[in-house]
């Protein structure tokens, strides 16, 4: 068992954003999260990163107990995740973003005799973006405040990406993309993961991508998870129909 | 824009310029002691002793931070060489200078623990808060000279006797542009270490740093301290060239208010901005505190406000995140 | 230790004056998000007009002495009304979207050229306008003579904190205001002026630090510096109780009030200290201050 989720809980005032919530994910595993807005998805992936305590619960990685460690630790255990909006240094460059980014991973944030943005560090930086069919030429000499949205998206992933997590949670990663571009991205940013060995667990609004990527379904009803099975049989389970997919 | 593209590339290739521009800018100093009258390598000597602080403050503006009250470490670091030199009887000038250092250093670790925690605004005004602290306690302290602060006299440079009337000369003017050229030397160094690198995310996006993995507090609290410790160099140099502090002219907030002026106006691209900043603002105040001397803070003001509403892009763009 | 009435009283006293003076600064940044550093100016301006008119009232008159009064109200309103309208239409307007820091720098701006200015206008001698103080003369509290005056201060406080609940609570322009300061997107998106709930409340936050001014010239000698001092310390109460919380300033008033207090009695050289020593083991606790709220971004 990688992650475990135990009886987790969360309010905010009145409103329960993770009600009794279990949740298992195994190696290698692709879990694709579906529900409506404000079922808790993204409460979901706060939780197990740190960003927000849980009321009560246990969260266990590895057998281990994580419900009590900030962002900071949860990352160094190898999770990581992306965000709904890009979360990216906006008014630096694409390659300082992951030039930055590399430097943290090799643990040299306190590194003081050497040149940060070195021509290696920027070839490194470029091989790596064109590793993930990232169009490298047209955006390397652009902040990241001029990227199109696809672009930034993708570059968010990334950064989540480097370091080689165990499990990588990406909220959202289609959002805000055309739909011709959606498959294309997906099926780049999952081989991509695929090669590191990474589990991932997807949030997704669009069921056809959902359907296509991932190979088990989790879907959120006001808090609670009212399926976790196949895609197939999820998306044909009743309340599923008529609470998520219709309601989309 | 185009200043932006312009440290981009400078970052990408032309490594050395900066380090060469930097011997230049020490040459040519050093040789203004032979050229420029007394009065202007005073006020020389002076800029660079408070450009320290400014440089200071770049650091923590690359953090995304201002501090309305440096003048405390400024203060700190002058009153260290002052009570050295006057209680211990330590008259060798690089000991008083490691003094006016330490005291930076350690009273910033501690404060650090408590200010690190904050940002933006209330950061500016803990600090402004702290510098007044200070302020209030040296006012009423009797022994530490009250309001009329101390003095010291005659000075050694490695066991060799200056005498007093001869407080700026060939010795005091070197080690300030030394040390200062130094420093300078230092932080460029660091800015462009992955360790400074590090600071810009952190302006940049707070939660994506900590998702990083970079303890955000951690890497505040040691600009925090480096920042703090350059300003009671500044300090301690400060005391070394005139001789004398008070805490009115140090610790008190229109000190500190000045300090922030000259960094803002002066930018954080790069280590000559401050010290070139603080040069043009002290030879200024020499002539305006002479003209003007009643409406001083007005015309800083005034500067100030113009600055940050008609030229957004050059002075208030080292915070340009938009509020929500 | 007979003079622990005496000490509560005194603290009651002064956690009301801290109340006053920062009451308009938390309102304002509650509302606005915007730290007014200018606010001691306003204090100081409040101070310097209530005293400049005392002072011309009595080498002028002898008779209706009480009218002094008067002189609180007016110097407050149209000192404050004037100025906060002219801040907040000429520079604060044009700066809202930018952040936080930003703004700001700009109210420190304003800040020096204020100090400054009543340097040119009002002079550099001190002022000590204590006639009016003087003419409520004492009253035995608990058979301990205690100024009348200070006493009405706490009758002041009490007032402001009372209109500004009644008002949120009660009134329609407070449910409002609650929206705004809510959300202010959307609140605009509803149909409400968020500008005209800007300058209303911008003006009536600098009206509260001029009237703290005003209340407290025949209290203490006016002169150049006490604005600093005052935004010092309504910082160190607004931060404690939590920023942008009125009821959190005057609990914050409270605690600072008697820590001050008991450390005049005992140890008087740490009075500036202490009031930032309660702010800070406060602030360990809970970074937000006592009644601010945590804000966790979206993400």
């Amino acid at each position: 068992m990688l992650l475990e989720v135990k009886n987790l809980n969360k309010k905010f005032g009145s409103v329960s954003a993770a009600n009794n919530i279990n949740f298992k994910m195994n190696e290698n595993e692709i879990i694709g999260v579906i529900g409506a807005n404000g079922a808790g998805k993204t409460t979901f992936c706060n939780i197990i990163t740190g960003y927000l305590k849980p009321d009560s619960g246990v969260i266990l990685y590895e057998g281990k107990n994580i419900t009590k460690f900030n962002v900071q630790e949860i990352k160094n255990i190898g999770i990581h995740r992306s965000f709904q909006i890009p979360q990216v240094f906006e008014n630096l460059g694409v390659l300082e973003n992951i030039i930055i980014t590399e430097l943290v991973a090799k643990n040299k944030q306190n590194a003081l005799f050497e040149d940060a943005y070195s021509k290696k560090n920027y070839q490194n930086a470029i091989k790596l973006l064109e590793k993930f069919s990232f169009d490298v030429d047209k955006f390397k000499d652009k902040t990241v405040k001029e990227l199109p949205q696809g672009a930034r998206k993708v570059l968010d992933i990334l950064i989540a990406i480097i370091g080689k997590p165990k499990v990588i949670l990406l909220d959202e990663p289609t959002s805000g993309i055309s739909t011709d571009e959606k498959n294309v991205i997906m099926k780049n940013i999952l081989r991509a993961i695929k090669e590191f060995n990474i589990s991932v667990l997807f949030i997704e609004h669009d069921m056809e991508i959902v359907e296509k990527f991932s190979e088990r379904v989790v879907a959120f009803y006001n808090g609670e998870i009212i399926a976790d099975d196949k895609p197939s049989k999820v998306f044909n389970q009743n309340n599923v129909k008529k609470f998520i997919i219709g309601g989309l | 824009m185009a200043v932006k593209k312009l440290e981009r590339y400078k970052m990408r290739g032309l490594i050395n310029k900066d380090k060469l521009l930097l011997i230049a800018f020490l040459f040519t100093f050093i040789s203004f002691w032979f050229l420029l009258p007394d009065y202007a390598i005073n006020t020389i000597s002076l800029s660079f002793c408070n450009g320290l602080v400014i440089l200071g403050l770049l650091l923590l503006m690359r953090a995304g931070l201002i501090s309305f009250g440096h003048g405390m470490y400024y203060c700190l670091g002058g009153y260290a060489v002052a009570m050295t030199y006057n209680f211990l009887q330590i008259k060798e000038v690089f000991v008083l200078i490691a003094f006016s250092v330490l005291a930076g250093f350690i009273v910033s670790f501690f404060l650090g623990f408590f200010v690190r925690r904050f940002r933006g605004i209330f950061f500016a005004m803990l600090n402004l808060a702290l510098s007044m602290i200070l302020f209030g306690i040296i006012v009423k302290s009797i022994s530490l000279g009250s309001t009329d602060g101390f003095g010291i006299k005659e000075l050694t440079y490695f066991n060799h006797a200056i005498e007093d009337e001869k407080r700026l000369n060939i010795f005091s003017y070197l080690l300030i542009v030394i040390l200062t050229s130094l420093m300078m030397m230092i932080v460029m160094t660091f800015l462009k270490s992955p360790s400074g690198k590090i600071l810009e995310a952190i302006r940049e996006n707070e939660i994506r740093s900590s998702y990083l993995g970079i303890s955000i507090n951690k890497q505040i609290h040691k600009i925090y301290i480096f920042s703090s410790t350059l300003a009671a160099l500044g300090g301690g140099l400060m005391v070394i060239l005139i001789g004398h502090i008070t805490p009115e002219d140090t610790a008190y907030w229109t000190r500190s208010g000045e300090f922030v002026f000259v960094a803002i106006l002066s930018g954080s691209l790069n280590v000559f901005a401050p010290l070139i900043g603080s040069l043009f603002f002290e030879f200024i105040r020499s002539y305006a505190l002479f003209y003007f001397p009643n409406t001083w803070q007005m015309i800083i003001g005034v500067v100030l406000i113009l600055g940050i509403l008609y030229l957004p892009e050059g002075i208030g763009s080292i915070f340009n995140k938009r509020k929500k | 230790m007979a003079s622990i009435p005496f000490i509560i009283l005194d603290s009651l006293v002064y956690a009301s004056w801290l109340f006053m003076v920062a009451s308009g600064l938390t309102l304002i940044y509650g509302v606005m998000k915007v730290l007014n550093v200018a606010h001691g100016s306003l204090y100081a301006f409040g101070a310097y007009a209530n005293a400049w008119l005392i002072g011309w009232y009595f080498n002028n008159y002898t008779e209706f002495e009480f009218l002094s009064f008067l002189f609180i109200p007016i110097s407050a309103l149209v000192i404050g009304i004037i100025l906060g309208f002219l801040i907040e239409k000429f520079f604060l307007r044009k700066i809202y979207f930018r952040d936080e820091i930003v703004v700001v720098l700009v109210t420190y701006g304003l800040f020096l050229i204020f100090e400054d200015a009543m340097k040119l206008i009002f002079g550099t001698t001190s002022y000590l306008p204590y006639q009016p103080r003087m003419l409520l003369g004492n009253i035995n509290v608990l058979s301990i003579p205690y100024v009348i005056y200070d006493l009405a201060i706490i009758g002041i406080a009490a007032l402001i904190w009372f209109l500004f609940n009644f008002i949120i609570k009660f009134t329609k322009i407070g449910k409002l205001l609650l929206s705004v300061i809510n959300d202010r997107e959307m609140s605009s998106a509803l149909g409400i002026n968020v500008n005209k709930f800007f300058i209303y409340t911008f003006t009536f936050g600098c009206l509260l630090g001029c009237l703290g001014g005003a209340v407290s010239a025949p209290m203490i000698s006016v002169v150049p510096g006490i604005g600093v001092e005052v935004i010092v310390l309504a910082f160190a109460v607004v931060v404690t109780g939590g920023l942008g919380s009125v009821t959190g300033a005057a609990i914050g008033a409270l605690f600072i009030g008697l820590a001050r207090t008991i450390t005049i009695f005992y140890a008087p050289q740490l009075e500036l200290f202490i009031v930032f020593f309660v702010m800070a083991i406060i602030l360990s606790f809970k970074p937000e201050g006592l009644f601010g709220s945590k804000e966790v971004r979206k993400i």
